[in-house]
């Protein structure tokens, strides 16, 4: 029985970036619009933490649009890793079979 | 047996993607083409003239995300009425969807800003480095000083327009005769910069560098706009039957019995920005431009066949059946289409521009006040939707001499804010026992027949 270890030489690829900003963007998008529908932003100077006690609107709307961003683009990299994960699974396991 | 471990390596440079070849789209004359330049110059120019455009002394399209509240023309919408923004964002997605499944991808081929601004900026490139065979000649050769001028010149005038493109794209969200007067005086904020540079760069990117890559990788209706067609939905396609087996002929000689009309010239591939080949069937690249009917029929003219090899039609009628337009697929989009419509326009016409809430007070249901009267409080929520500051005053009715104590002046409101006033109502303590139904009303001095009801209860001591 032989036990099998993954050893890329990258964990993303240059690709990817693409795969995890762009879709996020898009959600960031969306996730602003419905946000800022419902939500002045200068309410994060009343009830935010006191980082935000300065801010205007225009760094409120940035602020938010970029926390989306982020937030989303960690959903997007986690999909990607976990998809990759699975894909090279599947190979190894081919190899192996072929092997025996 | 004792596990043995084995280190697989990943061969770093095996590539998960092909790379992308450039395409060189040869320049392209017909029907098609003169429809698409026509919504270029119809569409970019309403874009860069509409913001400029003012109504009543504001910008009339201005999205002022600033001061939260939008400006279409005569109208003044807040955020309260998000409502509309949603009902037209809907329309926008069923319209897109009914003339997808009626015609296939017309929003890719002519109104998608992706294509428009390609197309822009493909003028641009043909301009200053020629036409498709120069173009690729240019790029294989030598860094000559002609090469850096055209290169260059490109360049000034890709990275210019984008820079105008990302200026009057912030203008729609922020009045944009100040931005224009703050960057030219360099007082312009940061954060409108910071927009202004990266509309700009997407802008540059986009129709400059990825062109076709956008319609292929990124674009989401891309990949699932085929699900509204079905075999009646125009499509381009080439006539299999007709041009196969294709071969090379001589001008003006019409082809042998065993030949087909495709003359195999390459002229639909040449021009595809997409750079695929039509003759190989649908494909998801096609983004229903019609560069490759054009082609071809300029062909088919020299040849002397009859146009038409490359054409927009239907799988129906490509296998010899009718097309038909009134599918139920079709009727349901429509039916739809024409329920949000007619809900968005009867809430915008019938839109109050006041709003009126009314809460009863928590702390006491009532109170006896001097002179022998009952008293109610309430708290009042008034929300202005008008473009203007009003004055609104409050009458009740709803039970024999109910008054208001307070406030008996008028309440001023100024434009798209919210005013919390607290209403003492009174009526006499003889005929209030138990609860009673009463109607608070709302009117503007300015425009009476702006006005709201609100009911609400008035509540007495038990009899």
């Amino acid at each position: 029985m032989r036990l099998y270890i993954l050893r890329s030489r990258r964990m993303f690829r240059r690709m990817d970036l693409g795969l995890i900003l762009w879709p996020s963007f898009l959600a960031a998008c969306g996730a602003s619009l419905l946000f800022f529908a419902a939500v002045d932003p200068l309410l994060l100077r009343e009830a935010g933490p006191r980082l935000f006690a300065g801010i205007e609107r225009d760094s409120g709307y940035a602020i938010g649009f970029f926390f989306f961003w982020a937030v989303a683009a960690g959903a997007s990299t986690l999909s990607v890793y976990l998809m990759r994960t699975a894909r090279e699974s599947t190979r190894l396991g081919l190899e192996r079979e072929d092997s025996q | 047996m004792k596990p043995q471990a084995v280190i697989v390596d990943q061969p770093a440079d095996q590539p998960f993607y092909a790379a992308a070849q450039k395409i060189y789209p040869r320049e392209v004359n017909g029907r098609y083409s003169q429809l698409r330049r026509a919504a270029v110059v119809v569409l970019l120019g309403l874009f860069y003239a509409v913001a400029w455009i003012s109504w009543e002394g504001h910008q009339a399209l201005l999205f002022d995300l600033p001061a939260r509240k939008f400006h279409v023309f005569g109208l003044t919408l807040w955020p309260q009425d998000f409502l509309y923004l949603a009902l037209l964002l809907i329309i926008a997605a069923l319209s897109l969807f009914f003339f997808t499944a009626l015609a296939g991808r017309l929003w890719c081929g002519y109104a998608c800003p992706q294509t428009v601004w390609t197309e822009l900026f493909t003028w641009i490139e043909q301009w200053t480095e020629g036409p498709r065979s120069r173009r690729m000649k240019l790029d294989q050769g030598p860094w000559t000083a002609g090469k850096l001028v055209r290169k260059g010149l490109k360049q000034f005038l890709w990275i210019a327009l984008a820079a105008y493109t990302g200026f009057t794209f912030v203008g729609y969200f922020t009045p944009i005769r100040a931005l224009g007067g703050q960057l030219l005086d360099r007082s312009v904020g940061a954060w409108a910069l910071f927009w202004i540079v990266l509309y700009a760069l997407a802008t540059y990117g986009n129709a400059g560098f990825l062109r076709e890559q956008v319609c292929k990788y990124m674009c989401p209706y891309a990949r699932f706009q085929s699900a509204m067609f079905d075999k009646s939905t125009l499509i381009i396609s080439y006539d299999q039957a007709r041009g196969e087996p294709r071969g090379g002929r001589r001008r003006g000689t019409a082809a042998a019995p065993s030949q087909g009309d495709c003359i195999d010239c390459t002229l639909c591939v040449q021009v595809c920005p997409t750079g695929i080949d039509i003759r190989r069937g649908l494909q998801y690249e096609c983004i229903a431009c019609g560069a490759c009917i054009d082609a071809c029929n300029g062909v088919m003219d020299r040849m002397g066949s009859p146009r038409g090899l490359i054409r927009y039609t239907t799988e129906q009628s490509l296998q010899g059946g009718a097309a038909r337009v009134l599918r139920p697929r079709m009727l349901v989009y429509a039916a739809l289409l024409c329920a949000i419509i007619g809900l968005f326009t009867y809430s915008l016409a019938n839109r109050s521009p006041v709003i009126l809430d009314v809460i009863r007070d928590r702390n006491a249901l009532y109170r006896e006040v001097h002179g022998g009267a009952i008293e109610n409080i309430y708290s009042l929520r008034i929300i202005n939707l008008d473009s203007h500051p009003h004055r609104y005053q409050l009458s009740a009715d709803g039970l024999p001499r109910l008054k208001i104590a307070d406030p008996q002046g008028p309440i001023e409101v100024p434009p798209g804010t919210v005013s919390t006033v607290a209403a003492r109502l009174q009526a006499p303590i003889d005929g209030v026992t138990g609860i009673h139904q009463v109607t608070l009303t709302l009117t503007a001095l300015e425009s009476p027949r702006t006005q709201v009801r609100e009911q609400t209860r008035f509540i007495g001591p038990r009899s």
